[in-house]
């Protein structure tokens, strides 16, 4: 799983984070360590599409709060991905 | 805040910019490229249309450039000779010359195309240093008959293509203007080609706007607005008339010129024009157009003929041809015409529609 997007997410369904903090969790549950270019064109993204927001008094170093509807995207990417991982593992098994 | 920042379209950096340069600085360095990327990318899919043409163009012209400046120049050096036969000329011309043993003997004589003789069969090299020669009339309508040769080395360029014409120079042929200096390099068409290149970029400029911004909606527009400009295209081609011409070929003596006129007639439509002399000899083509095919067959059968009875001497070259397709209108350009109109219709449908959602993002 590498979608910067996805990972974002993932990141933020676990409480509100700033950039770097966002980086930190992401490298720890992921082993992926994403640019600031790369998480802020991420964020850049889920804010147009309404799945994140800016929570709290804006400042440099802003926190982000996954929304409803990130929450269901997420569900739904996860559920998609939970599938390709039984199918593998299940064909891995029969190899 | 860093430079890097700067590198981001202003909104984007008035929205994000304070965050970005804090980020840059909780994550230490070496981050520059995913900045500078990330910042470029930011720029393609967020400037609206317009904007991208004008890039996409400019970076076309630029590779065109570019481009011509790597392309080796070619110097071209032409000979004219006078024919005394008629139409046959360039046929006699170009058969003699053009001859697989004869552009043998030059490439080994000049040797010419080494690389290729190296690598490739000697028939693909014949074959491509006859895409390098030209034969044809020298002045339209005249028994004059020029040879051209290009080369990447001028004076090659001039001895060969002296050698070809000498080839045919027999009592048919005589050389009226030797081989040119080919001192002035007439090839690549290097604004030709940056030309290519800046349409290219205008076309892959709108094409890459309107897929990324709102995919389908524009896709849909164009393609609908280009069906609809091919329909209205084809309706117009279908509701112009048809015009078939039929044409026919008499050879006559100089002096029954003026019977030949007269025999003619003047009859709207007909053209007779003269095609190739020589010392008494006029091939004439005689020509009508019409709407209905038949008709211009039977017209053109009727002046020839009429030729004939009047001055006595001339002789039917080729008869009048029975013509299958019309010469007017031209049915596929006319529908190319309103898939293009129809394609920038949409086009500009598609960039008013980002220039809209362009004011309420961030960008």
């Amino acid at each position: 799983m590498s979608d910067p997007t996805l990972l974002v997410l993932s990141s933020l369904a676990g409480g509100d984070k700033h950039g770097y903090s966002m980086m930190e969790d992401i490298e720890q549950f992921a082993g992926v360590r994403l640019g600031p270019g790369t998480l802020y064109g991420a964020i850049t993204r889920l804010e147009e599409s309404g799945w994140i927001r800016p929570v709290g008094a804006s400042g440099r170093r802003q926190p982000y709060r996954i929304t409803a509807a990130g929450r269901a995207h997420l569900d739904e990417q996860v559920a998609r991905l939970d599938q390709v991982v039984k199918a593998a593992k299940a064909r891995l098994k029969h190899a | 805040m860093s430079w890097l920042v700067r590198l981001y379209p202003k909104r984007w950096r008035e929205r994000y910019g304070a965050e970005l340069s804090a980020l840059m600085e909780d994550a230490g360095g070496g981050w520059r490229w995913d900045v500078v990327a990330e910042a470029l990318r930011m720029h393609f899919t967020h400037w609206s249309v317009a904007r991208l043409i004008v890039a996409g163009g400019l970076l076309g012209a630029v590779i065109g450039g570019i481009w011509t400046l790597a392309l080796p120049a070619r110097y071209a050096s032409e000979v004219v000779m006078r024919s005394t036969d008629g139409p046959d000329s360039v046929a006699l011309v170009f058969q003699q010359s053009m001859s697989r043993q004869k552009l043998s003997a030059v490439i080994r004589k000049y040797n010419l195309y080494s690389y290729e003789t190296a690598h490739m069969p000697m028939e693909e090299v014949i074959e491509k240093m006859r895409r390098d020669i030209r034969i044809g009339n020298w002045n339209e309508g005249t028994n004059l008959v020029s040879v051209r040769y290009a080369n990447g080395d001028g004076k090659t360029a001039q001895a060969v293509a002296n050698e070809l014409a000498q080839e045919s120079q027999t009592e048919r042929f005589r050389i009226i203007r030797p081989p040119s200096e080919a001192t002035r390099a007439e090839g690549p068409a290097r604004l030709l080609i940056v030309g290519i290149g800046l349409a290219l970029g205008l076309a892959a400029g709108a094409m890459f706007g309107v897929v990324t911004r709102r995919p389908v909606r524009n896709v849909l527009w164009m393609a609908g607005c280009g069906a609809a400009g091919c329909v209205a295209a084809l309706c117009i081609a279908a509701a112009i008339p048809n015009r078939y011409v039929s044409t026919a070929v008499v050879r006559i003596a100089q002096a029954d010129l003026g019977l030949v006129r007269e025999a003619a007639g003047a009859r709207e439509n007909l053209q007779v024009s003269e095609v190739g002399r020589n010392a008494d000899t006029l091939w004439l083509s005689v020509s009508y157009a019409s709407r209905d095919r038949r008709e211009a067959q039977r017209v053109v059968t009727e002046v020839t003929s009429a030729m004939v009875k009047r001055a006595g001497r001339p002789s039917i070259i080729d008869p009048a041809s029975l013509p299958f397709s019309p010469v007017y209108p031209n049915r596929l350009t006319i529908t190319w015409l309103g898939l293009v109109f129809g394609l920038c219709l949409g086009l500009w449908k598609a960039g008013r529609n980002g220039a809209a959602r362009e004011e309420g993002a961030v960008g």
